[in-house]
């Protein structure tokens, strides 16, 4: 007893495991969104490098990728250049791809487009480009260097208060050291680089980075940033006033204080980045990104002929789970316990009202036809026959007189609902006979009320996604369907019907 | 409290718990599907089945005439009927006492039914035909009709019973008889002795067979709404021979939470009638009595018994005074 309590509650537990875990991979990792309606913004860069070529000389193109491992990834890149060969490879851990060209003839045109979105969280790629060797080369500007980094030493604790002291010093006007170590060159990058070659100097690894802000325009310029790996991640310094943080919208491209693109047997290069911004459903970006495995065995890949099949099927376990709500916990009566289930599908045809309507007056027609042929004293199955083909009769008729009234809703009876609401009559014929009027009006009662309720929760455009985009979920219900297996409590009806007890009891 | 407001129904639900009162839900996970193995629902579904069964364990049951397997024997039927003066004509594997005709007597070549309404023999052979054509047996499959011994109801229960015959309901568990009523037949229950049909059910002690106040259409009563005559205090005469039929149908059947109903013959004493699966819980309204204490009670006795001594056992564990 104890051990076949315990396995259910297992199967329940592993069935619920199984089909949240696979719902939250989804959802996770494969950032499908909870709503339909969802976007996502993001990003077209288009990095144009432009350049003339030298009359039968071959050129090469040299130009390094952006980072997607920060706080942008990426979802697809496109390199776009006439006749041209490409390849990519890795330097020093960045991304690089090389145009190469053999006779390059007048002005060159190369495209890299990059779209990307935002990400939550930061794959933390180790800094490992940094290389100590003594950075100053000039005894009088080490000694500057040293004059510089000393005091600063003493008032810092960490590397973010050593990092935004350095730049408030070095971007002090007045501060002679300062002033020999940048040359009077007060422009970001040189403050960037300077401020790079002192923290090697004082074995704190870090390196000059240039960032793409991803802000629309057609001529976006990167700006200049220092950057440093404190063990744990990437913190980012503003060279103009120290602040450490790297803004959300810029895009971490290329490290050195070389350009992003290096030209061999080119001349006039000009290389210039234009972004701009887009919107798009968040389910569809999933199925933009380059091709997976998930994405090849899905089911929005499949027809759309078959994806509304399934649409359909993969809220029938949301169905039935309602019926079985209603019975085991409320105790309505239904004929059986997959008729109203079906009965609801037959109304996605023709909607709610439309479809109770139907199903009242061509079962009341086809048991009003049952009860004449009774005193025929028909044998069982001719009898039913007849009225099953009476049924085909009266819907037809409905449509007939619906149709030139402009009713279109009389025409939606299809084929299904045809055969459900005939085999919904038998079922309640034969109740009718065994049971009597009352007891089949109070099962049709039911069974429409469970059907209306059932199809109210399967027709819910938002369950209908769920569903279908997580059909994970169908093991959660198998989970609770057993639950509710396991129930042993009473329904709310035989709270009524052993009203006797309680009543009595309260009394007493 | 007629009209239970949320927090009444959780207490009315704390309430059924304490007095144990069985639903359906219980009843079904805890006894029909572990006490009652699926492969011999049969016996008890088909009646024709059970009733053989039973005349082979030496359970008395109502006399089986003949049994009609296809539509061509009904016409074989009417030099049978001729020479009976009452018979019931029931499907074997019909569902709470749907498709059975009782005829009482014979005016010339007419049929009295049990409600007075004479009809002919062409009447009977369709009835006949709509049994064989699976129109009452669970399911709609083709059936067999029995026609079989019409019983003579005993004069002891002539003032609270409205046409029909009373029977009684046993609830045996794993062979002991737990708990009984009697189901008395009513006009709104067009003389049948099924509860949901609208008959009384009159409870039974089950230790000493004596009945007890009942309930008509799920509420307490005490008197005939038909003939006004109180239904308590009626004493079954062989108390002691219809449990022990009870307790004897579980030895044959295997089925550990059984119905058993029995009728009881002017001539011939007690009679097995059928047996029920799935018993219905009206029982426990009848006897003001939850199931789950008694089934508990037996589920824990673990000595094993033959018929005579679960019956000495019943009879001694459940005298009136034991019981609070």
């Amino acid at each position: 007893m104890i051990s076949d309590q315990l396995h259910v509650w297992l199967i329940v537990l592993l069935l619920s495991l199984l089909g949240f875990g696979f719902t939250m991979y989804q959802i996770q990792v494969k950032n499908i969104p909870l709503n339909p309606t969802d976007t996502q913004e993001i990003w077209v860069i288009d990095t144009h490098i432009t350049y003339e070529g030298r009359p039968g000389r071959p050129a090469k193109i040299n130009l390094t990728l952006p980072e997607f491992d920060g706080p942008y990834r990426k979802i697809n890149e496109r390199f776009i250049s006439n006749n041209y060969g490409i390849m990519q490879h890795e330097e020093e851990g960045q991304r690089k791809v090389v145009w190469s060209i053999r006779r390059p003839e007048g002005k060159q045109s190369l495209y890299y487009r990059a779209t990307v979105k935002r990400s939550n969280e930061d794959k933390i790629k180790i800094g490992e480009t940094y290389t100590p060797k003594s950075p100053f080369n000039n005894a009088l500007e080490k000694l500057a260097a040293k004059a510089l980094v000393e005091p600063i030493r003493d008032r810092s604790a960490d590397i973010e208060t050593f990092v935004s002291e350095m730049v408030k010093l070095l971007n002090q006007k007045n501060n002679n050291n300062a002033q020999l170590l940048l040359k009077s060159n007060y422009t970001q990058k040189n403050k960037a680089l300077i401020a790079s070659k002192l923290l090697t100097l004082v074995h704190i690894p870090a390196e000059i980075i240039h960032a793409l802000p991803l802000v629309g325009g057609s001529n976006v310029l990167p700006s200049t940033w220092i950057r440093s790996f404190n063990g744990d991640k990437w913190l980012y310094f503003n060279p103009a006033n120290g602040i450490e943080g790297l803004p959300s919208n810029l895009l971490p491209w290329w490290t050195g204080d070389e350009p992003v693109a290096l030209i061999k047997g080119g001349r006039n290069t000009k290389v210039s980045f234009s972004v701009s911004k887009h919107e798009v459903n968040a389910l569809d970006l999933v199925f933009i990104e380059e091709e997976t495995l998930y994405s090849k065995f899905s089911l929005y890949n499949l027809p759309v002929q078959t994806q509304h099949v399934y649409q359909i099927l993969l809220t029938i376990p949301v169905g039935v789970l309602v019926i079985l709500f209603l019975r085991s916990f409320i105790g309505i009566t239904t004929f059986g316990t997959f008729t109203p289930v079906l009965i609801s599908l037959a109304f996605r045809e023709t909607q709610l009202l439309w479809g109770i309507i139907l199903f009242t007056v061509v079962t009341g027609v086809g048991l009003l036809l049952r009860t004449y042929l009774e005193n025929l004293r028909l044998l069982l199955l001719p009898r039913l026959g007849v009225v099953l083909s009476f049924v085909v009769l009266i819907m037809l008729g409905i449509t007939l007189i619906s149709h030139p009234l402009g009713l279109e809703r009389g025409l939606s009876v299809a084929l299904f609902p045809m055969v459900i609401l005939t085999m919904t009559i038998e079922r309640m014929a034969i109740l009718w006979e065994e049971r009597g009027a009352a007891e089949a009006s109070i099962a049709s009662i039911g069974s429409l009320f469970a059907a209306s309720l059932a199809y109210l929760s399967m027709l819910n455009t938002h369950i209908v996604y769920m569903m279908f985009t997580f059909p994970g979920l169908v093991l959660v219900i198998m989970a609770i369907m057993m639950a509710i297996g396991r129930y042993s409590g009473y329904k709310l009806s035989e709270i009524y019907r052993f009203k006797a007890f309680w009543s009595n009891a309260d009394s007493q | 409290m007629s009209n239970p407001s949320f927090f009444n129904i959780v207490s009315a639900y704390k309430t059924l718990r304490s007095r144990g009162v069985l639903g359906i839900n219980a009843r079904n996970a805890n006894y029909v599907l572990k006490y009652n193995p699926r492969s011999k629902y049969p016996l008890v579904d088909d009646k024709l089945k059970t009733k053989l069964l039973a005349e082979k364990h030496g359970v008395a049951v109502p006399r089986l005439y003949r049994q009609l397997y296809s539509e061509h024997n009904i016409a074989t039927l009417e030099p049978l009927l001729k020479n009976l003066p009452g018979f019931v004509i029931k499907p074997a594997q019909g569902a709470g006492g749907d498709g059975i005709l009782v005829i009482k007597s014979r005016i010339q070549d007419k049929f009295r039914k049990s409600n007075g309404k004479l009809i002919g023999f062409d009447e009977i052979s369709h009835h006949c035909s709509n049994v064989l054509s699976g129109l009452f047996s669970l399911g709609g499959h083709p059936d067999v009709a029995m026609i079989e011994q019409l019983v003579v109801s005993t004069d002891l229960f002539m003032n609270v019973s409205y046409q029909g015959v009373p029977d009684i309901r046993v609830i045996v568990f794993k062979g002991y008889p737990i708990m009984a009523m009697l189901r008395l037949p009513t006009e709104h229950s067009n003389g049948k002795a099924n509860l949901h049909q609208g008959a009384i059910g009159a409870a039974i002690n089950i230790s000493t067979g004596t009945t007890e106040n009942g309930v008509w259409n799920n509420m307490p009563i005490n008197e005939h709404p038909d003939t006004g005559n109180i239904i308590s205090g009626i004493p079954i005469p062989n108390w002691e021979q219809i449990l022990e039929m009870s307790a004897r149908c579980y030895d044959f059947t295997d089925l550990g939470y059984l119905g058993v109903d029995i009728v009881i013959d002017k001539n011939e004493g007690p009679m097995m009638l059928e047996l029920n699966a799935r018993p219905g819980l009206n029982i426990q309204i009848a006897n003001q009595c939850g199931l789950s204490k008694r089934l508990q009670c037996i589920e824990e006795e673990t000595e094993t018994r033959n018929t005579e001594q679960r019956i000495d056992f019943i009879i001694e564990r459940f005298k009136p005074e034991k019981l609070s």
